[in-house]
């Protein structure tokens, strides 16, 4: 089945069951709108509230209802300033989310086939300018919001970071010069220093040992938990500082560029500035998951199934392989051939292996001399013929 | 200098430069660095000892015609100034 064929036979299956999630989250923001005419200062209500807009925001992006995740994410942001008590849901507010709620229900409708409304269009975008204009600071963030795919000015922030890493770094398989060239993608390294004075000269250096640290200033839009998202594979092997950089701007050398990006991170309107920060958290905390369909999350464990098995087959050869070059199964008299069919392996893994029995059926049944030189099996690390060889006596 | 310049090779790649070193001889050591293919930090930390062992001695290392992979690694990890030394050559 090709990739297209799983997602199509994957979104007819499962699509009935995000629509009637959906629908049950669409009727309970509607219900708790209701609720909070009575209690519009509810935190539990307003929480709730915001709940039910992510959780359908969220399901519809698994499916890729990008229509549906592009709206509600507005509905989403309003929301969330509402319950944060940046803005209060007066009347008229509660009866722009109601119609929204409406706009979402018949964007869901259409993603099952329904009909695409021709005026949606344009009654959406006028909901997103009103929600847009609630509050005197809702233009910032909300003109964030909506250029989510490009970069965003604004969440740019520039760091020093000083780290050091243990000796053991390359022992552990882990390279610094992979770090860097990750973090390079993550952000703009804009001057780095390799701060290598402990390296030794090359007569005293141990080439397997790391001396090396690095000081380094980055550009980086998803701040600092994706600096330390890049460190996180060798958090024990390293020692890390990470600094904002607004507060030494003056001090510190940087270009002009960076200088002038840095007056657009301290432009943005007072208060939206945390905002701001808390959505690039999201955005940062969103991109450490990935979606992977169940099918094919199902193929790959069976693949990892028959990996094991093959390792295990391996580890059966390399116990053959390994026994003395002089093992050879010479004889084919039955009592051999069948010795050495149960006397194959001693690895864990492998089913016929059971030294013991084996060594115990070896004596009880000495072979004939013949068939000697097949008696040594996978325990041929201590060769069992040593020690037998006066018990086997050829005048048997 | 190797093809391939990394922790694998490390080992090896100390012994011959030791040899090379051991040799007597004054002024910049020059190094072929054009046929590096793959560099690591654990390759690059080892041309950083080899200059090291250099300036005790009075001398200096010249990486000559460095490959884009070598290049690129000593820019990433700030240690440029290993290659101006070669371009001064």
């Amino acid at each position: 089945m090709s990739s297209a064929e799983y997602d199509a036979s994957f979104i007819a299956e499962a699509l009935p069951a995000f629509v009637s999630e959906a629908e049950e989250q669409i009727a309970t923001i509607e219900q708790l709108l209701l609720q909070l005419e009575d209690a519009p200062d509810d935190r539990g209500l307003l929480d709730a509230l915001f709940r039910c807009a992510h959780t359908v925001k969220g399901s519809a992006g698994i499916f890729g209802l990008d229509a549906v995740v592009g709206f509600t994410h507005h509905v989403e942001t309003l929301l969330d300033r509402l319950r944060e008590g940046e803005i209060a849901l007066t009347p008229e507010l509660s009866t722009l989310l109601l119609r929204c709620n409406d706009q979402i229900r018949q964007l869901v409708a259409q993603a099952q086939g329904g009909e695409a409304d021709a005026d949606g269009e344009a009654r959406r975008a006028a909901l997103i300018a009103q929600l847009g204009a609630q509050g005197q600071t809702a233009s910032a963030p909300q003109a964030a919001a909506a250029s989510v795919p490009a970069p965003s000015a604004a969440a740019t922030t520039r760091w020093n970071v000083a780290v050091t890493f243990a000796g053991d770094t390359f022992r552990n398989g882990m390279d610094p010069l992979a770090i860097l060239h990750y973090l390079a993608q993550a952000g703009t390294i804009e001057r780095i220093a390799c701060t290598g004075d402990t390296v030794p000269a090359l007569e005293l250096l141990d080439p397997e040992n790391c001396h090396l640290g690095f000081d380094f200033d980055i550009a980086c839009a998803q701040g600092r938990d994706a600096i330390e998202e890049a460190f996180s594979f060798v958090r024990d092997d390293v020692q890390l500082q990470i600094a904002a950089l607004e507060a030494a701007l003056t001090g510190a050398p940087v270009s002009d560029v960076a200088a002038a990006r840095a007056d657009v991170v301290t432009a943005p309107v007072p208060g939206a500035t945390e905002t701001a920060r808390a959505k690039g958290r999201e955005a940062g905390d969103s991109n450490r998951y990935i979606r992977v369909q169940a099918d094919r999350l199902d193929a790959v464990i069976n693949l990892l199934g028959e990996l094991v098995i093959a390792g295990a087959g391996r580890c059966c050869w390399r116990a053959r392989a390994a026994r003395p070059r002089w093992w050879r199964p010479t004889s084919t008299s039955a009592a051999s051939s069948r010795r050495s069919a149960t006397a194959r392996c001693s690895c864990a893994w492998c089913p016929s292996a059971r030294p013991s029995r084996v060594s115990a059926a070896s004596c009880a049944t000495p072979p004939p001399s013949s068939a000697r030189t097949s008696r040594c099996t996978s325990s041929a690390a201590t060769p069992s013929w040593t020690s037998r060889s006066s018990s086997a006596s050829p005048t048997r | 200098m190797p093809t391939e310049l990394t922790i694998y090779t490390a080992a090896e790649t100390r012994q011959a430069w030791l040899a090379a070193l051991a040799e007597a001889g004054d002024g910049p050591l020059r190094l072929a660095a054009d046929s590096v293919a793959e560099a690591d930090a654990a390759g690059v930390q080892l041309v950083l000892a080899l200059s090291r062992s250099l300036a005790e001695r009075s001398r200096s290392l010249r990486l000559v015609d460095p490959s884009p992979a070598l290049r690129g690694a000593c820019e990433r990890l700030g240690l440029s100034a290993l290659l101006s030394s070669g371009d001064a050559a």
